[in-house]
């Protein structure tokens, strides 16, 4: 009865989670002159392609589709290296100003990214990373969260392994790619899934560096649908769909790490 | 002797290579930054397809911007030293960027264009001195869009009756059409937006500014009148509350079917005719109260003082703005011109975009004159939170009258 109790309770909470999902896969199906109707329906009465077709149709998104792919897979690469390396570094190795450089890193977070705006896009600029996709994976690539995931998973690894490895002769770079990264896939999981889920949403940055339309993002074009007085809910519900399918493959795969590696931090060995 | 012959051949190509290369005019890429609405940004690429066979050194970057952070990446690109060759505007940006925009008045060609152009149209387009600054592509009138198929089966002939309508006999139609409409749950809504809202101002008489807009002429009688039949409307549930009190979409409504009536604008033709499949609609008269009046609007076509290439960017811009360019965008767009001679039939609906022309004829100058002011333009958001407020009924609509012309006045200190 209690277990019967729990699932009802996990169904019901799991239903009012996906039905807007639900509810924005079904809806990209009806046509246009079906959106709003009156009593609203769930299922279209007539089901259509046209709002897929449409929306392809509209703008060139198998390209913004590799763009987004390419930011989100590379600049999540580049993401965990960094991390990874930095949280070893800030956690198992001791050098003068490594607490404070630990705490500038995290500081930075507290600094909004519109109120530094101007500044970066001169930078940009003058670097000529304008209107490049390397203009949006470069700057952001080291996060501070991602430090700070990494260097408070990274303490709970016992010192004692790297000392061994260092007796049997191993190198810093040997232990690092043999000792820490193995052990670290919980956290390097946890650190991908927030890093691509990330990328793939982020507007901000993608809206700062970029304005040429081959280059721009899902995201960008996504919000192109939006007019100043009109809203093509079609192509938008039909194009949200699309976008949502690499989110869900990611966090079906990498699930089983996730949780581990969020709560593992939390004690220290 | 065949060497020499082979010899001299190549030299004389590559001398005419090098001299070739010496006169061929250099590339020249233009940045056009544009939002849309619909497609406006596919039909501007295929009117100017002309332009570009007979310019073949200059290629246009169409960079598309979502409309609602279209001003934060303007203002981004101008502050950080890169601004476009050439960018659309909307109305309320205009006196915004007046500052960084090169001025079209005193060039020949301009002022030429100019007198093809209604006054109300390059009204929204100056600066306070008066100097245009940019060029109408298209010109927008706030307007009534009824159900038709509602007032059918009222048994009002809404064609006919509005040809002469006063508010009065608008709410006394509305009555009946939503006794004989049970899927009718309001007569009206209003989008939520100073804009729209200042239909109702104009035609009871008011306005923002005083004639010469140099202070302001917002907290009179005429303003009340507006402000409390527009209050009127929401309290008697002749108007969705969720509109102006909430976060409903008004055009969602109209489709729907749980309105009979949208006060929007022309922009609206487009949307609805791919829309609306079970109901007859279209465009009448606004209903009258002291005057007849629309509100004009329109988008715009500029070029920046620190554009790179501002030559190219003016050439585009006058060709672009001259009638046959301008009737063939405003006609695959959907859209009225705001040149005086253009002379446009559209695929469908024509019937329609002459009522709103027929309006914004009757339209008074002021209006424009008000919408292209910095004041009202900063005002607008404050005005609107203002009229939300006294719909609520946390304060009069003699208070937000007040407190609209005193937040007013501050701008002109």
């Amino acid at each position: 009865m209690n277990k019967f109790l729990k699932y009802t309770l996990l169904l019901i909470v799991s239903f009012v989670f996906l039905f807007p999902i639900l509810w924005v896969l079904l809806s990209s199906f009806k046509p246009q002159s079906e959106l709003f109707t009156y009593p609203l329906t769930i299922l279209p009465h007539r089901p259509t392609l046209e709002n897929y077709v449409n929306a392809f149709a509209s703008g060139d998104f198998i390209t913004y589709y590799k763009n987004s792919l390419f930011v989100s897979v590379v600049a999540t690469l580049i993401t965990i290296t960094i991390n990874v390396m930095a949280g070893y570094a800030l956690s198992k190795f001791w050098f003068r100003g490594r607490d404070l450089i630990f705490y500038v890193m995290v500081g930075t977070l507290m600094i909004p990214l519109q109120a530094i705006m101007i500044p970066i896009f001169i930078l940009l600029k003058n670097l000529g990373l304008l209107n490049s996709l390397w203009g949006i994976i470069i700057p952001p690539a080291a996060t501070p969260t991602g430090v700070f995931l990494a260097r408070q998973y990274l303490q709970t690894i016992p010192d004692s392994f790297i000392e061994a490895a260092r007796i049997d002769g191993a190198g810093e770079f040997k232990i690092f790619t043999m000792i820490i990264v193995p052990l670290a896939k919980p956290i390097i999981a946890t650190i991908a899934i927030f890093s691509f889920m990330w990328r793939w949403n982020d507007f901000l940055w993608p809206f700062i560096v970029v304005s040429a339309n081959k280059k721009m993002t899902l995201q960008l074009a996504l919000a192109n649908f939006v007019g100043q007085f009109q809203i093509n809910w079609g192509n938008l519900l039909a194009m949200t769909v699309v976008t949502m399918i690499p989110m869900i493959i990611v966090f079906l795969a990498l699930q089983k790490y996730f949780v581990k590696g969020l709560t593992a931090g939390g004690v220290k060995a | 002797m065949r060497k020499k012959k082979i010899a001299s051949m190549m030299v004389l190509l590559l001398l005419a290579v090098a001299l070739g290369s010496l006169w061929a005019q250099p590339k020249t890429t233009l940045t056009v930054l544009w939002f849309n609405d619909a497609n406006e940004s596919d039909v501007f690429m295929a009117t100017m397809a002309d332009y570009q066979q007979d310019h073949p050194n200059v290629t246009i970057d169409m960079q598309v911007i979502p409309f609602k952070d279209y001003e934060n990446k303007l203002r981004l690109m101008i502050a950080g030293g890169n601004p476009p060759d050439v960018a659309r505007l909307a109305s309320a940006h205009v006196p915004l960027f007046a500052n960084s925009l090169e001025p079209l008045s005193g060039k020949p060609v301009f002022d030429e264009l100019a007198k093809g152009y209604f006054a109300s149209s390059l009204a929204l387009g100056q600066d306070d001195n008066g100097r245009v600054m940019v060029m109408p592509t298209e010109a927008t009138a706030n307007g009534m869009i009824v159900n038709k198929t509602y007032f059918k089966n009222a048994g009002i002939d809404v064609d006919k009756l509005s040809q002469t309508w006063t508010w009065d006999q608008w709410v006394d139609a509305m009555k009946k059409v939503l006794k004989a409409n049970p899927k009718a749950k309001y007569g009206i809504t209003v989008d939520f937006s100073t804009h729209r809202f200042s239909t109702f101002l104009y035609e009871a008489g008011g306005r923002f500014l005083s004639s010469d807009g140099k202070s302001m002429n917002f907290n009179t009688p005429e303003t009340l009148d507006a402000l409390k039949f527009f209050k009127m409307l929401h309290d008697e549930a002749l108007a969705p509350k969720s509109v102006w009190m909430g976060s409903e979409n008004p055009q969602e409504l109209f489709q729907s079917g749980l309105v009979a009536c949208h006060v929007g604008g022309s922009w609206l033709i487009n949307a609805y005719s791919r829309n609306i499949k079970d109901f007859e609609w279209g465009v009448v008269r606004m209903p009258s109260r002291k005057i007849n009046s629309s509100v004009p609007g329109g988008k715009f076509v500029g070029t920046f003082k620190n554009s790179p290439n501002k030559k190219e960017a003016l050439d585009l811009i006058a060709v672009f703005s001259d009638k046959a360019h301008n009737e063939q965008y405003c006609r695959d767009t959907f859209n009225l011109s705001a040149r005086k001679d253009a002379n446009i039939t559209y695929a469908s609906r024509s019937k329609d975009f002459a009522v709103f022309t027929e309006d914004l004829n009757l339209t008074p100058a002021y209006t424009a004159d008000d919408w292209k002011s910095d004041v009202v333009a900063k005002l607008n958001s404050y005005a609107r939170e203002q009229i939300v407020e006294g719909l609520l009924g946390k304060q009069t609509m003699e208070q937000t009258a007040a407190n609209i012309q005193a937040k007013g006045n501050s701008y002109f200190k």
